[in-house]
């Protein structure tokens, strides 16, 4: 009957559920499609691996030597990719009784050369251009990022190099979206406002062909207590000390003799590493291929570190390095003994000093009300409390309270309690305002505005825009106006998007919407326009999900920007990269029932596979 | 005012479109009426999701691209008139919904016309001109 056939549309669900899926209640009973999703997970974990401790490491020469012998630039370079992914152990005191929760975690080695504000980085370029002849590549691992048209170079670069790679029926055209995101979150510059990149550990290693470890170690403390730090990088900082056996050169038992006096000297930071030898495989009968394994480069090389290599003719994007097994299985329980009995129980006991320590500034309102009452009413006795901004410098120095309180709000940030993290950004919020602190202002906005997103509590449409919103408007404003610092505020606007687009709920409207302000910005010019477009279908394709009911998808949405995009890239003659969004907006649009829309993607195909061959 | 209406069935197929160009912009390049399509057919996912959250057919301005805005209507019989419009005029809108709704009821009740397949009726688009000239 032609009138039933009319009702075929009609989607037969029970009004109840649906509203619960509106309107979103508890997110544990939400219906699957809106539960946590991988593109959430992957967006979380990437922002959780960027804000991480920071450890500068410090080596003798034999060290760098030995390590130059198994095919690396130096130590440093060695230890980055087992930074990368660690399992940490957090402990969690649920009613009393203690619990520990299994975390992936990250730590970034760096060198002590890294420990620079751009400013200094700078000058110290200048200043060597002039008569040192070595390559720049010796300095590669100590570049931050934060300049935006190298990043511009390394994203281009990386699509073209994606682009031709990847060949086969499923490959996903999100990726560049994810490397530019990651690239935006690595290389954090060292600066006054936000304390990430301030180191939070140190680690010094000697190798078993030092005559006197003992004296090795103290020469590297030394080296780096007389470092050059910016005066607003905190000194505080936990030790911790690994002796490298190599088992081929040096003797196990004096090895072993030699660390039990270092351990006796410094304490419980100290840790054994040792490198199996040629000896050993031979006698346990095992094959080369075996007993080695691939180790990939370190993700979060910055910008301007991949911009050196890629000049420099290197593989910028696929750097692969064997290792034996067990060595990198010795390693790997370094790393993670590192993490958990030193690092995280001393980040711990850091957090738990400033708290008792700042608790007094923490305040109530009421306390800060009197304060600034006595400091109307009273001329004589202002308080010495506030106001420690030094405007010549633009910073606070490490010892005054606001600076704690940063460095405490990103600790608790770096140990995932993002809830009492985002209450103390929110309360410095009016101190930096009161102070004039712009870029400490702009800074804190961004991270309260980040970690509300981190949390995993429902966020309603209501909150969103009274909160989330203006937040990010602000931040964004006071990077650019105030700050001049537009890495900054896209850094904040990327971030908040991506992470507001994978919340359970209608939020990835939102989240395109404010996307589509870096089309107002000219960023990036003509390759913006392309690159943009993509990265608003993959915004889009997070909410694809497996489950029959439609609710929340946005499947057209995702195969209309990749269309778009495909345009776009062909007008920029990447032939491959528009065929690779064709193939996604291909799927929906041949079986639609809408003639014309068939017909020009149809066209369209046609027309690219005529521009590959 | 340039704009663009759509009604759209309930497998996503067009029952019926209409380019609404003023005479002055008549010379300028009317290649964009292929965007046009995609743009409607992206906005069926957000109509798709109004419909629960909304109590009234008129489901206003439910998505922007670049400068265009595109508002749509709902019936009952779950078939989306889409209008893709420049300028900001609810009020006008509204009032072209409900009427265009009308004449489509008057479609439906023709019994020679199966819903969900395209309108031919000379009748009908002349009446749909006339009437987009009125309230846009």
């Amino acid at each position: 009957m032609s009138a039933r056939s009319s009702f075929d549309g009609f989607i037969t669900r029970s009004l109840t559920e649906l509203s619960q899926a509106a309107f979103g209640l508890n997110e544990s009973k939400l219906p699957p499609y809106l539960q946590s999703s991988p593109a959430k997970e992957k967006l979380e974990f990437f922002v959780q691996q960027a804000y991480c401790p920071h450890v500068i490491t410090l080596a003798t020469r034999e060290a760098d030597t030995f390590l130059q012998c198994k095919g690396f630039r130096d130590l440093v370079d060695f230890l980055r990719p087992f930074g990368d992914n660690i399992d940490g152990r957090l402990e969690n005191k649920i009613r009393g009784e203690k619990a520990f929760r299994n975390l992936k975690f990250s730590l970034r080695f760096v060198p002590l050369n890294a420990v620079r504000s751009p400013q200094q980085i700078m000058n110290d370029k200048l200043a060597r251009k002039s008569f040192d002849t070595s390559p720049p590549s010796k300095y590669a691992n100590c570049l931050p990022s934060g300049n935006l048209a190298t990043l511009q170079t390394v994203t281009e670069r990386f699509v073209d190099y994606f682009s031709e790679n990847e060949l086969g029926e499923d490959v996903d055209p999100s990726s560049p979206f994810y490397y530019f995101f990651q690239r935006l979150l690595s290389g954090i510059p060292v600066s006054a406002h936000e304390t990430f990149a301030h180191p939070v550990a140190s680690l010094l290693v000697v190798t078993s062909h030092s005559v006197n470890p003992l004296e090795d170690f103290m020469q590297l403390y030394k080296q780096l207590n007389s470092a050059a730090f910016p005066h607003f990088v905190s000194r505080d900082l936990v030790h911790c000390y690994i002796y490298l056996h190599d088992d081929e050169n040096s003797d196990l038992q004096k090895s072993v003799e030699a660390f039990e006096l270092v351990r006796r000297s410094f304490g419980a930071n100290c840790y054994f590493l040792k490198f199996s030898s040629l000896k050993d495989a031979v006698a346990d009968n095992k094959s080369d291929i075996d007993l080695q394994q691939e180790v990939n480069g370190t993700q979060w090389k910055s910008a301007s570190e991949l911009m050196i290599e890629i000049e420099t003719g290197n593989n910028a994007f696929d750097e692969v390095h064997l290792l034996p097994l067990p060595d990198i299985l010795a390693i790997k329980k370094v790393v993670y003994d590192m993490l958990n009995e030193s690092i995280i129980p001393y980040m711990q006991r850091c957090v738990h000093l400033w708290t008792e320590r700042l608790s007094a500034y923490r305040g109530s309102f009421t306390s800060k009300l009197l304060l600034v009452s006595r400091k109307y009413f009273s001329r004589q006795s202002a308080p010495t409390d506030y106001g420690h901004y030094d405007p010549t410098t633009s910073c606070y120095f490490p010892d005054k309270p606001e600076a704690q309180l940063r460095r405490l709000a990103d600790h608790h940030f770096m140990l995932r309690d993002y809830k009492v993290a985002s209450e103390i950004y929110e309360s410095l919020e009016k101190t930096f305002s009161d102070d004039k602190a712009w870029c400490y202002l702009a800074s804190c906005q961004e991270m309260h505005a980040v970690s509300m997103l981190m949390q995993t509590q429902l966020l309603t449409q209501k909150n969103r825009s009274v909160y989330l919103y203006p937040l990010l408007e602000q931040s964004m404003q006071t990077y650019i106006d105030r700050c001049h610092m537009p890495y900054f505020a896209i850094r904040a606007l990327v971030t908040v998007c991506s992470l507001l687009s994978t919340r359970p709920g209608l939020s990835v409207d939102d989240s395109v919407r404010w996307f589509s302000r870096l089309f107002e910005f000219n960023l990036f010019s003509a390759f913006g326009t392309a690159f943009w477009s993509t990265c608003i279908a993959t915004l889009y394709s997070s909410k694809d999900s497996e489950s029959e009911s439609s609710f929340g998808q946005r499947k057209r949405k995702t195969a209309f920007w990749y269309l778009v995009s495909t345009s776009y890239w062909l007008s920029l003659n990447r032939p491959r990269m528009a065929n690779l969004c064709l193939q996604y907006a291909y799927e929906v649009y041949e079986t639609s029932h809408w003639d014309e829309l068939r017909v020009t993607i149809k066209n369209l195909k046609d027309q690219l596979e005529h521009s590959l061959e | 005012m340039a704009s663009y209406l759509a009604i759209i069935g309930t497998k996503d197929n067009p029952v019926y479109e209409l380019e609404i160009i003023p005479i002055k912009e008549m010379n300028e390049d009317i290649l964009k009426s292929h965007l046009h399509q995609f743009v409607a057919h992206a906005s069926l996912d957000l109509i798709e999701q109004g419909q629960w959250t909304s109590n009234s057919l008129y489901l206003r301005s439910i998505d922007q691209f670049h400068d265009t805005m595109i508002s749509a209507f709902l019936t009952p019989s779950n078939i989306k008139f889409i209008l893709l419009h420049k300028t900001k005029n609810d009020d006008g809108i509204k009032l072209f919904f409900q009427e265009l709704h009308e004449l489509y009821i008057k479609m439906l009740m023709n019994p020679f016309y199966e819903p969900n397949q395209p309108i031919h009726s000379q009748a009908f688009d002349l009446r749909v001109r006339t009437l987009a000239k009125r309230q846009l």
